[in-house]
This record gives C-alpha cells, structure tokens and sequence, in this order.
C-alpha cells in the first residue's frame, strides 16, 4: 500500500490548502468549505496514525477511527451552525461578503 | 489561690459597661447609683481582703494565678494573675475609697451636664485600671492597666470635647505619656531578655537580680575593648523611671499636666493627684530591689524629682489659674516622691503617696466647690473674701493647705518631714555632697511650697473681694454631696499622718512595716540608733522652720491681697523671674519649637511627597493609566473585521504547530 | 473530495468509518450548503468581489508556512520514520480480520469509549437547537421542524 509519510504529507497540503482558502477568500460559504477541508485533512491523518497503532492497547483497536468520528460530528454540527448563522446574515444585510460584515455593525 | 481578687477591678468594670452602653437609657439617678456604688463594693471588697492579710495566720499576700494568658511554650508565658500584698491592698485601699469619695462628689459637681452618664462610664473604667495596674502579678499587666489609665486621662480631659483646646489638652496628654511608654517597652524588653520573664516575683528576687547585675549592655562601652557598658540593671531601672516621668509627670515630661486641667475638676483630683500619677512611684516601689541594685538610676531619679520639685514650685509661684497653681503643686510634690525614692526611702516616698492622695484630693474638690460656687470662674485675681460665703469650704481647704506645707499634726506633716530626712540623711549625715545640695533643694521647695499655697488661699478666701459684681449674690455654699466628700478627706488628711509615725516620735511606722518598704534599723548599735534619731529630730525642726517661713511671709505678703512687694516685681530681677514664672519656663515653647515643630514639618513633607504624589498620583493615577493604556492596546484586536479574526486563528496554529513540532523533535511529549 | 476522502479511509481499513463520510458529508452536510445556496440564491451582482493579490499573496504565504513546516516536522519526526517500514503502513494480515468492520467498531465504541460517544451526541443536540433557533423566523410561530433544513423550506427569504 502507501506509507504513513506520505499519507502525512497529503494530510499537510489538504490542510494549507484550506488555511489559503480560510484566509484568501471573501466569499463566507467559500470560507466554510475551506473549514470543511481543514477538518477532512485532520481526519485523514487521524485514521492513517490510527492504523498504524492498531495494536496498541492505549486507544483500543479502532482508537483513530473513533476520534475521527467525533471530529465528523462536530464538523457536523458547526457547518450546520454556521449555516443558519450565514442566513441570519443574509437576512439582514443582504450579503455574503466576509469584509462587508465589520463595516455594516461599525 | 484567691479568685476573689478578680472582683476588685471587675465591679468598677461592670459599672463602666452598664453605663457606657445603657446609660443614656437608664437616666441620670441609676447611673450616679451605679458609678457610686462600683468603688464602694470593690472597697469592700478590698478592705475584707486586706483583714484577710493582715491576719497573722496568713502568708501575707493574696494570690490568683488566673488563667493563662499569653503563652508560647517555653519563650513566652504570661498568666492573667493578680497579686494582693501590703504594698497593693494600700493602694487598693487609697484608689477604691478616695475614689468612691470623688464619684460621689461628681454627682453634685457634674450634674445637669448632658455628657452624664459617658462621664460616670470613664470613671468606672479609669478605676478599673488604675486597680489593675496595682494587682497586676507582672509587669504586661501593669502595662495594660498603665496604659488603660492613661487612655481614660485623655477621655476624661476631652471630656468636654466640644472646645478644642479641651481636646488639644487630651491629646498632649496622651502623646507626651506615649512618650514614657516607648522607654518602659524598652525596659520590659530587657526585662524579658535578662530575666526571662515578667513577673513581680521573679524580677525582685534577689538571686535573681545578683546574676542579672552582672551583666552588661554595650551602651557607653569603651569602643576599644567593648567593656565598662552601663549595667543592664541600670538601663532597666532608668528606662522604667522614663516610663515613670511620663505617667507621674517629671521632667521632661510633666507638661501634660497643667494643661489637664482643661478637664473636669472631680477628674483633676482623682486622676492627677490621687491615683494615675502616683503609678510612677507605685513601680518603683514594687521593683524596689531592682531600683536599689542600680545606684547610679537612683541618683539620676533624686536629681530629676529635686529638679521638677524645684521648677514646678517656682511656676506656681505666678498662675493665676487656681487649679494650675494646684496641678504644678502636684507636680511638686511627686517630684519629691521621687527625690525620696532616688536617696533610698522607698517608705517615705509611699507614705508620701498616701497623704498627698488626702490632701492634694481635697485641695482640687475644695478648688473645684469654689469654681462651681463662682460658676466656673478660676482665675483667683478675680476671687478674694470668699471665707464669708464659702466658710466651710474655705475651712477644708485650709486644712488641706496647712497638710501641705507640713503643718503638725497634719498628714503632710508626717511625711514630707520623712523625705526631706532620708534626704538630711543620704547628704549631711552620710556625707554624699550631692545629695546634699539637692536636699538644699528640697528644702527651698518645700518653703515655696507653703509660700504658694498660703498665696493661693489668700487670694481666693481673704481680702477685699474681686469677685464680679454680676456674681456676687450667687456665690453659694455647695451642698450635698460635694460637702460630705469634703468633710471626709478633711478628715483624712488631718488623721492620715498617723499610719506612718516614725520610731524616734514613739510610733511604729506601720505603713512602712505593711508595704514591706521599711528599711529596718534592727541591726543599728545604740550608737548609731542615737545618731539617727538627733539627726531625725533636727530634720525635722528644720522643716518645720521652714515651713512656718513659708506660711508667714505668704500670709504677709497676700493677706490683703496685695502680693509680692511691688518694689521687688517692678525690679529688673523680679521683673524677670516675675515673666519666666509666669510663662512657665518657656518649656512648653521650647518643646514646640525643637519637637512639635521639626514633626509637623516632616508629617507636611510626607504628606506632600509620599501622601499626594507617590500615592495619589503615582500608585493611584499611575495604576488607572496602566490599565487604561493596556486597555487601549488590546481594544485594538476587537475590530469586528472577521477575516482579521481568522488570521489569528491561523497564526495561532501555526504557534501550536511549530510548539508541538519541536516537542515531537525533542522526542518529547506527543 | 469528499468522496476521495472517504476513498482512502477504505484502503485503511476504515471500512465503517468510509461510509460514513459519504453519508455525512457528501450526504447531509453538501446538501446542507446546497439548501443554503439555494435559499440565497446569489445572483452575480451578490456574489462578492474576491480580494486583491496582495491579500492572496499574503493568505498564500501563511499556507506556505504551515505546509513547510508540517512537512519539516513530519520528514524530521523520529516516531514518522520508525513507522516507516518497507511494506508501510502494516498489512490487513497483521490485523485482525475484521479490523475496521462494523461489529468491531462498534462494540468498541459503546464499551470502551462511551463516554466520548455520548458527549458527542450531546453535541450534536446543541448543534441541532442552536442552529434551528437562531433560524428561526421570529413572528410567525413556525410549526417545531427538527430539521433546519425543512424549516429553512418553509421560511420566507
């Protein structure tokens, strides 16, 4: 198969991807997505070091598996979170431009 | 073991509680019932204890060994004792009845005023320190009831607070007392030190003081070789008699007292003559052992009675004021108390104590029934004739004078013959020239004593009157209570010269032999014993000599009112003394001028420098200013801009993760 | 991406863990977006200006420094280069069979991690509340939909 490494080094770039995505764009839902992507990075490593340490008694056999599914559910529940919140926005202001935000609430 | 003691300073205690706090309540009859009867059951209570000691079955003292008090096993262990012998159940005996006398004539003397029941209420609680400074079986709780009275002398003097000076007396009182205290701190703390422990018995144990007497302080040691310091027993013994100036007004510290007489008249007598300055000699003769292991601090305590004896006689000579002219002749004579103690007559000193009590309480409530009849007029130039409306008023107060001067057989009689002969004794007879020069002293004053105070009788009862003639149909003789305490002490003083007689006039000396203060002569050859009692004969003529010097040239001078020959007080001498009289010595200016002031300097410069700038400014503003800068700082991060929040964010985990990398490299944490 | 995600999960072994990544994020959360897109419905005039370079240079610099040193630690990390065997991540025979399978997973989940499962579902809770209250359209006393995505259907936008 493939090796932890190199299952790391795609775990890395996924995440700076999303942290560009995070800081770059203007768009909330976009700045959203980019947030999902950072998480999904997360887990991707989360599973690969779960793997590895299969074995050990610390975390029992599936320890990795498990926190990923944690990390799912919250990342679950933020996105549905900050959903509602970015129509609560939308009501308001008519917007969905991160920059905009500060100004209009001066 | 006698638990009985404690009900001595209890009951003027729980007088002081029950008027303090229900007095104004209670109404001015239960309240005089109160503070009267306080005294008088602890007299009782005192008197059966002193039939109890003077039973020859008994050890003769009383002793309660209380409950422990302060206790740090094995470095400090003071019990709450209380220890009843001769010496304490006389000045039991003294406090509780002289007082009891003057809480009854406050009842005439202070009545309809609005401060009734707070002025009973201090009373009651001066009585209860002054009694436990007297029982008190160590040195701490002497402290604590020296301390006490002087707390309820401030009271008592700013009684009537509405008047600043009142307040200002109260104050000086207290400070210049502070002052004294400072010195018998440092005493204790030798004391603790050197001998371990605080109580009576054990700092007049004479084994004791022979180990203590050896060693030495470093104060005035020779610089080379460290030797040849003052004896630790005599830095003791002068820091304690410090204290004792402070409390029994000395020199240097005696000017609280004339200014006390702001204070009411009965707390003039009770306070200022009889009881709280009497506590100075109270402590030197309790420690007698101490004080006669240290002859160098008895010279110096001789030399500042004579001294303070001296200038306070020639201050009385111009005060007007009659109870000024009365507060400088207590200074007077408790200079002489001291004088006594300082050549060795610790008995002559304490009988002294004891008639000076009588008379010197009789002198200020027979002053204070003239200034209640003048309706609080004191200065005497404007009395004169007032034997006519005052006779028996003007009767008590003569006795009171002629006990004073030393008149036979009158109680001052007695005992200031004692002193000045242990003084004849310790200068002439024993040959030390200085003791004689200051029983010269001694002498000249005890003269000026009877000059001034046949001055001050006659300008207030004889001659032509000066009296306002708004007064005059209102000067009344006080009645009641005022005159039953008058008419006791009268009595007093005239009987009160028999406790002591000495042996060479047929008596036994008995307060000497119960105080345990009589120095005895059992061990004298005929010889001797003849010597001593020629020498006691001619002290005494010479005394009385002086004394009826005294009276004759005051009678002439002032029987009609017309005072020193006006050749001598317009002379340039006369004029002059005539003014450093008048001004008291400028003591009062000198001590404003080198102390109060340089004070009030350095207080005015911490209150600039430390109080307005560092603190106001500096700690206070600076603090503010700190914060509000940090938090204009940090006000900066709340932009609301979201993108600004998410940076942080992002530069956060780039701190964790290059935290946490180095951790992993380290091949440390995971 | 999500489905390569939960691609890789599989070659893992995370067989249970797989599939639920497609349901949840492929399933409910992109729907969730969808639904909010929709709702939004934005128009080109409301889509915002993207920023200019020098806020992309800069948003590309922080990236670049969290990729280098991400990867500086994970190239330097003894424990990375121990796992590091020649066959990599150890293979299926060297765990049990059933590794990653349903049963396995979830008897371990609700015995020896129960805790964390139930605060998790906690969470969920919160979510689910917190995200239909703030929601809500205040006046008109919507009927109680679990579901912030039917209520959103109903709302008024």
């Amino acid at each position: 198969m493939f090796s932890l490494p190199a299952l790391l080094y795609l775990s890395a770039l996924l995440f700076s991807i999303g942290i560009y995505g995070v800081l770059a764009r203007r768009n909330i839902l976009v700045v959203l997505m980019s947030l999902e992507l950072m998480l999904n990075a997360v887990n991707i490593a989360l599973v690969g070091f779960g793997r590895v340490h299969a074995l050990s008694t610390t975390s029992g056999e599936h320890g990795g598996q498990i926190f990923t599914l944690m990390v799912l559910a919250v990342a679950a529940a933020e996105a549905a979170i900050g959903l509602s919140l970015l129509l609560l926005i939308w009501r308001r202001w008519k917007t969905i431009d991160l920059r905009e935000l500060c100004r209009l609430s001066g | 073991m006698d638990s009985n003691l404690l009900w001595i300073p209890l009951f003027p205690f729980l007088g002081f509680l029950l008027n303090g706090i229900l007095g104004k309540r209670l109404g001015n009859r239960a309240v005089s019932v109160i503070a009267s009867v306080a005294p008088l059951l602890a007299f009782m209570v005192s008197f059966g204890a002193w039939r109890k000691i003077i039973d020859p079955a008994s050890s003769g003292a009383l002793h309660w060994d209380g409950f422990p008090w302060i206790w740090l096993d094995g470095i400090l262990e003071i019990p709450f004792a209380l220890h009843f012998d001769g010496l304490s159940a006389v000045m039991c005996l003294v406090i509780t009845g002289v007082g009891s006398l003057i809480h009854l004539y406050s009842i005439g003397y202070m009545k309809g005023d609005p401060g009734y029941h707070r002025y009973f209420a201090y009373l009651n609680l001066f009585t209860t320190f002054m009694l436990l400074l007297v029982l008190g079986d160590n040195l701490l709780l002497l402290f604590i009831g020296w301390e006490g009275v002087g707390l309820c002398s401030y009271l008592l003097i700013g009684f009537w607070f509405q008047e600043d000076e009142n307040c200002a007396a109260g104050k000086k009182a207290f400070i210049v007392n502070r002052v004294g205290d400072l010195a018998f701190l440092l005493g204790m703390f030798l004391c603790l030190i050197y001998f371990g422990t605080l109580e009576m018995s054990a700092l007049t144990n004479a084994d004791n003081i022979a180990q203590v007497s050896m060693e030495t302080t470093g104060f005035m040691a020779d610089p080379e070789t460290g030797t040849g310091g003052m004896a630790v027993i005599t830095a003791i013994a002068i820091l304690l008699f410090i204290g004792a100036t402070g409390k029994s007004a000395q020199i240097p510290l005696y000017v609280w007292l004339p200014d006390a007489m702001a204070g009411p008249t009965p707390v003039s007598a009770l306070i200022h003559a009889a009881t709280m300055v009497t506590s100075g000699v109270y402590l030197c003769c309790r420690l007698m052992p101490l004080f006669e292991a240290a002859p160098m601090a008895l010279s110096i305590v001789a030399v500042v009675g004579a001294c303070t004896a001296l200038l306070a006689a020639l201050i009385a000579f111009t005060q007007n004021d009659i109870k000024k002219v009365l507060a400088y002749s207590t200074v007077s004579q408790l200079g002489y108390m001291f004088f006594a103690i300082g050549v060795g007559a610790f008995s002559a000193a304490f009988f002294h104590v004891v008639t000076h009590a009588f008379f010197k309480a009789l002198l200020f409530l027979g002053s204070g029934a003239v200034i209640h009849a003048m309706h609080h007029e004191q200065d005497m130039r404007k009395m004169g004739g007032l034997r006519k409306q005052l006779p028996f008023t003007h009767l008590t107060f003569l006795i009171g004078t002629f006990a004073i001067a030393g008149v036979p057989p009158l109680a001052g009689f007695f005992s200031k013959d004692e002193i000045l002969f242990a003084g004849y004794k310790a200068g002439i007879m024993d040959g030390n020239s200085l003791a004689t020069m200051f029983w010269y002293i001694s002498v000249a004053t005890a003269g000026m004593t009877a000059f001034y105070m046949m001055r001050c009788v006659a300008m207030t009862f004889w001659g032509d009157s000066n009296v306002d003639s708004k007064l005059e149909g209102k000067v009344h003789e006080p009645g009641g209570w005022i005159g039953f305490a008058l008419f006791v002490l009268a009595i007093a003083s005239a009987l009160g010269g028999f406790l002591n007689v000495p042996e060479f006039l047929g008596g036994h000396a008995i307060l000497g032999h119960f105080t345990g203060l009589h120095v005895s002569h059992a061990n004298m050859t005929p010889e001797e014993l003849d010597i001593l009692h020629a020498g006691e004969w001619t002290s005494m003529f010479i005394s009385l000599a002086i004394a009826g010097a005294g009276l004759l040239v005051g009678y002439l001078f002032y029987r009609n009112g017309s005072g020193l020959p006006a050749a001598f007080r317009s002379s340039a001498p006369g004029a002059f003394l005539g003014r450093l009289s008048e001004n008291k010595f400028y003591v009062d200016e000198i001590y404003a001028f080198l102390i109060v002031r340089p004070f009030e300097a350095i207080s005015q410069l911490m209150h600039t420098l430390i109080d307005q700038v560092l603190i106001d400014r500096l700690l206070v503003g600076g603090s503010a200013l700190l914060v509000r800068g940090f938090g204009e700082l940090t006000r900066r991060m709340q932009t609301g801009f979201i993108p600004g929040y998410l940076l942080t964010f992002g530069c956060g985990a780039l701190v964790l993760i290059y935290i946490l990398l180095n951790q992993l490299a380290k091949g440390g944490a995971q | 991406m999500f489905a390569m995600v939960a691609g890789i999960f599989m070659l893992l072994d995370a067989t249970f863990l797989g599939f639920m990544q497609l349901l949840v994020y492929a399933g409910a959360i992109m729907v969730l977006y969808l639904f909010v897109i929709m709702l939004i419905n934005p128009r080109d005039e409301t889509l915002p200006d993207e920023g200019g370079t020098s806020e992309k240079a800069f948003a590309a610099g922080v990236s670049l420094l969290v990729f280098a040193l991400l990867t500086f630690g994970i190239s330097n990390s003894d424990l990375v280069t121990e796992m590091t065997t020649p066959g990599g991540i150890p293979a299926l025979a060297e765990v049990p069979a059933t590794h990653g399978a349903i049963e396995a997973f979830g008897y371990e989940l609700f015995s020896k991690h129960l805790l964390v499962f139930e605060v998790a579902s906690i969470l969920i809770l919160v979510g689910i509340i917190g995200a239909v209250h703030i929601a809500m359209k205040q006046k008109p006393a919507s009927a109680d939909e679990e579901d912030s995505n039917e209520e959103r259907l109903v709302t008024d936008v």
